[in-house]
């Protein structure tokens, strides 16, 4: 048979994916991220195959979404188990190999340090550059700039052709001449100091490979790698050595939320919060979406289209600029909820600031968000349900309330409750909702994480990752995070069981 | 005697009709008040904080801050020009809103094509996960990912942390809301009239976009739009990702721009809310049909 077009085109597209996978997987070596090279490795034969073989159309089809979602939502979940195992975070970005070698780089004075007072000349024809002592007569052989190296000075000073540079050019330089050893004949090893000093330093730690540990040579205390906690520590004054590295810490993270009382309370409380806050936003949203909806669902009812349209203002306008306007009117001291209090003799609340007042703008704030949301679809499911219904019952004596009570409330229970399930899933991670209208605050008291009262378990989340004044703790924030995976997850699943999804049968 | 009852009862009628619109005005205004409020703030000289709700002097100096246009400030006598690019976060947040949702539908319909149409080993498995994941909102890993697009970012920095490629690249993630959306369509769409355009001599391929996608025009464009509107409505992932006031999107631009001086910089807010919520609100209005018949319905933006 004849290759055609296509087949070559299906070839090569499977090649070109394969040397890309593969790439991905080298840098996952050069990242010593192991699970990336696996992964990658797999990815990329799962490409090869799919697109190299002829029959496998219908993986073709699926392949472009499926890779995206795989790449971009299965791996960066599998990525936050990981670091949740870990101690990743401020003082810990570092890998052990990492930490070490900056570690190895500190230097201290001995008692009684060598000392040398130096020129630096420069040879402009061939860019290098050569070190003098002119009072001990000794120099070094021409040397090229921005090297980790040691130059040994061993030559004589001779008639100096060369340029010599002013001490401002030679401040210039200081970074590149700091990253350089400067041996003496008597084999002192001299460092940069200042413009026109070397002095002798000396490496502060020496590697042991066998004990694993650091050997401070000024002090002679030995430094043990402790791999549960991240750090180079002295066994006796317990002292550390920063930058400790990261590392695997099992289930710490996870031990720590039950187990540390001040960690525990506060992780309790903002879960608590979290529950109270889903919960009581769909609650208050749906019985105002659905009041509404019952309301406006009157075939006489003149002009409903337009009031319809108004109602769902709130809903069309991005959350993040609603939240922010909001957070202005609440503003205690210049606000206009609080003008209009004024105005009418009563006096300012503390929207914000207070927790239980923050708590209660935090609902009221998102009731408004979402009731839109509750009497749009509510209003879809009453549109659907036959008048003809409502007539048999009628027929058969029904009063109205028990027309509603009987026919309304069930139908739309029935049609809405995954939707209910989907909202309360969603409150859970709406971190604008909260953040940008309290930052998490009024600041919780006693809390040794940043944790404020109106913080849910996302928003608890970010701050521990990216804002906390006691550094970024990306370990325990992946922990928290995960969390909120598993009762996600569950609701998911109950939502499946309650509703008795068949995936082969399943239509949107 | 019959004739007075049944006219009681239409004046009843008319008196409870009546009270209804009432009721419903009344709440209006209160549902509308801050929309009102703000769109009063953005033409009002003053522009501080506790300004009143009617202006006391008109003035279009926010709008003229917010499109770069110097002016001359009321109190001071200063010749005034923004010094922030508010009109550059918004150009950055539809660029990658609208970047975004182009490769989301296309790398989304050939998968839900593929969901819909095909039967294969691991079909439902692949289903059921999708059902599942496109639950979690992404920001859960945002740990995992601004590590990720750290160390890319070393070997392509277009891709990095900071970078609008970067950002794209974690929103691509959400093809399995897309690919649910979409299969639900296809669902609906009947088997023969492919298989007629296979009797015809068309590939599989082929019968797929030159049949299958054209008659997809309306679901597609409603998945478009959605997911415009929620890239662009999103706040977290840009603020973990980007650094650089120059590669803000309008959500960290406005923020950042508002908390910094919340009391002297409201009406320049004001003005620069209104620009960003009307392109949205009137994406959502042309597709708010979509999600009263259901077909939208649980995931969009929720609540």
């Amino acid at each position: 048979m004849k290759p055609n077009m296509n087949s070559i085109l299906r070839v090569l597209t499977a090649t070109l994916l394969l040397v890309f996978f593969a790439l991905v997987s080298y840098i996952g070596v050069l990242e010593q991220l192991y699970f990336i090279t696996i992964i990658a490795l797999v990815l990329g034969l799962i490409s090869f195959w799919v697109w190299a073989k002829k029959s496998a159309l219908s993986y073709r089809f699926l392949y472009p979404g499926m890779i995206c979602f795989a790449v971009f939502t299965i791996l960066p979940i599998l990525f936050s188990v990981l670091i949740s195992f870990t101690n990743l975070g401020t003082g810990h970005f570092f890998s052990k190999e990492e930490s070490t070698k900056a570690l190895l780089q500190n230097t201290y004075l001995p008692g009684n340090p060598s000392y040398l007072n130096f020129e630096l000349y420069h040879d402009t024809d061939n860019g290098q550059y050569q070190l003098v002592a002119p009072h001990k007569n000794i120099a070094s052989a021409p040397f090229e700039l921005g090297q980790e190296s040691s130059i040994v000075l061993n030559q004589k000073v001779e008639a100096l052709t060369l340029e010599k540079l002013s001490l401002r050019e030679v401040f210039k330089n200081a970074k590149e001449l700091k990253k350089m050893t400067f041996i003496l004949p008597n084999e002192a090893q001299l460092k940069y100091h200042r413009t026109d000093m070397l002095l002798e330093k000396r490496a502060l730690y020496r590697y042991d490979k066998k004990r694993d540990a650091l050997f401070n040579e000024r002090t002679g205390q030995w430094f043990k790698a402790n791999s549960e906690r991240g750090y180079y520590i002295e066994e006796k004054s317990k002292e550390r050595l920063l930058p400790g590295y990261y590392t695997i810490v099992g289930l710490k993270n996870y031990t720590d939320v039950f187990t540390n009382p001040n960690f525990k309370k506060t992780f309790l409380k903002v879960a608590g919060w979290t529950f109270v806050w889903a919960l009581v936003g769909v609650a208050l949203s749906f019985s105002l979406g659905i009041s509404l909806a019952i309301f406006l669902n009157d075939k006489n009812f003149k002009g409903k289209i337009i009031y319809r349209n108004l109602l769902i203002l709130p809903y069309s306008i991005p959350f993040f600029i609603s939240v922010l306007v909001f957070k202005g009117m609440l503003n205690k001291d210049f606000g206009i909820i609080n003008e209009a209090l004024k105005f009418l003799t009563l006096s300012p609340v503390p929207w914000l600031e207070d927790s239980f007042w923050a708590k209660i703008s935090c609902l009221m704030v998102n009731l408004w968000l979402g009731f839109p949301y509750m009497f749009l679809v509510t209003t879809g499911v009453l549109q659907s349900i036959p008048e003809s219904v409502y007539e048999a019952a009628k027929i058969d004596g029904a009063n109205r309330w028990q027309r509603f009570r009987h026919i309304t409330i069930p139908m739309v229970l029935n049609a809405i409750t995954p939707l209910l399930i989907g909202s309360f899933a969603f409150n859970l991670g709406n971190f604008v909702g909260i953040y940008l209208l309290t930052g998490g605050g009024p600041t919780m008291e006693g809390a040794t994480t940043p944790a404020g009262e109106t913080d849910i378990l996302i928003s608890y989340t970010y701050r521990l990752a990216f804002e906390g004044a006691g550094g970024q703790l990306f370990g325990m924030a992946s922990s928290i995070a995960l969390f909120i995976f598993v009762i996600i997850t569950f609701l998911t699943v109950l939502n499946f069981k309650l509703f008795n999804v068949n995936p082969k049968k399943a239509k949107s | 005697m019959k004739e007075e009852n049944f006219l009681a009862h239409q004046t009843h009628k008319r008196i409870s009709m009546l009270a209804r619109h009432l009721a419903l005005i009344a709440f209006l205004c209160v549902v509308l008040f801050p929309i009102l409020y703000i769109v009063s703030i953005s033409l009002n000289a003053s522009g501080a904080l506790e300004t009143k709700l009617i202006p006391d002097q008109f003035s279009l100096n926010n709008w003229r801050y917010l499109f770069g246009i110097p002016y001359k400030d009321p109190s001071t006598g200063k010749m005034i020009t923004s010094s922030f690019p508010i009109l550059m976060w918004l150009w950055n947040s539809i660029k990658v809103a609208g970047i975004t949702s182009a490769l989301m539908l296309f790398l989304s319909t050939t998968s839900a094509y593929a969901l819909s149409r095909f039967s294969f080993k691991g079909k439902n498995f692949s289903i059921l996960s999708l059902m599942v994941i496109q639950m979690f909102p992404n920001i859960m890993s945002m740990v995992a990912f601004y590590l990720m697009l750290d160390k890319l970012g070393h070997y392509i920095p277009a891709l990095g942390t900071d970078t609008h490629g970067g950002l794209i690249l974690v929103y691509l993630g959400g093809t399995p809301f897309n690919i649910w959306l979409i299969k639900g369509y296809f669902d609906g769409l009947p088997k023969s009239i492919e298989e007629s355009a296979r009797l015809d001599g068309c590939t599989h391929f082929q019968a797929f976009y030159k049949i299958i996608l054209p008659l997809s025009a309306p679901i597609l464009s409603v998945v478009g739009l959605l997911t415009f509107i929620n890239t662009f409505s999103d706040f977290i992932l840009p603020s973990i990702l980007l650094k650089s006031q120059d590669q803000f999107t309008f959500a960290v631009g406005i923020q950042i721009f508002i908390s910094e001086a919340f009391s002297g910089r409201w009406g320049q807010f004001a003005a620069s809310c209104i620009l960003g919520a009307i392109p949205i609100s009137a994406l959502f209005y042309s597709i708010h049909q979509y999600i009263v018949s259901g077909l939208a319905a649980g995931g969009s933006k929720g609540s």
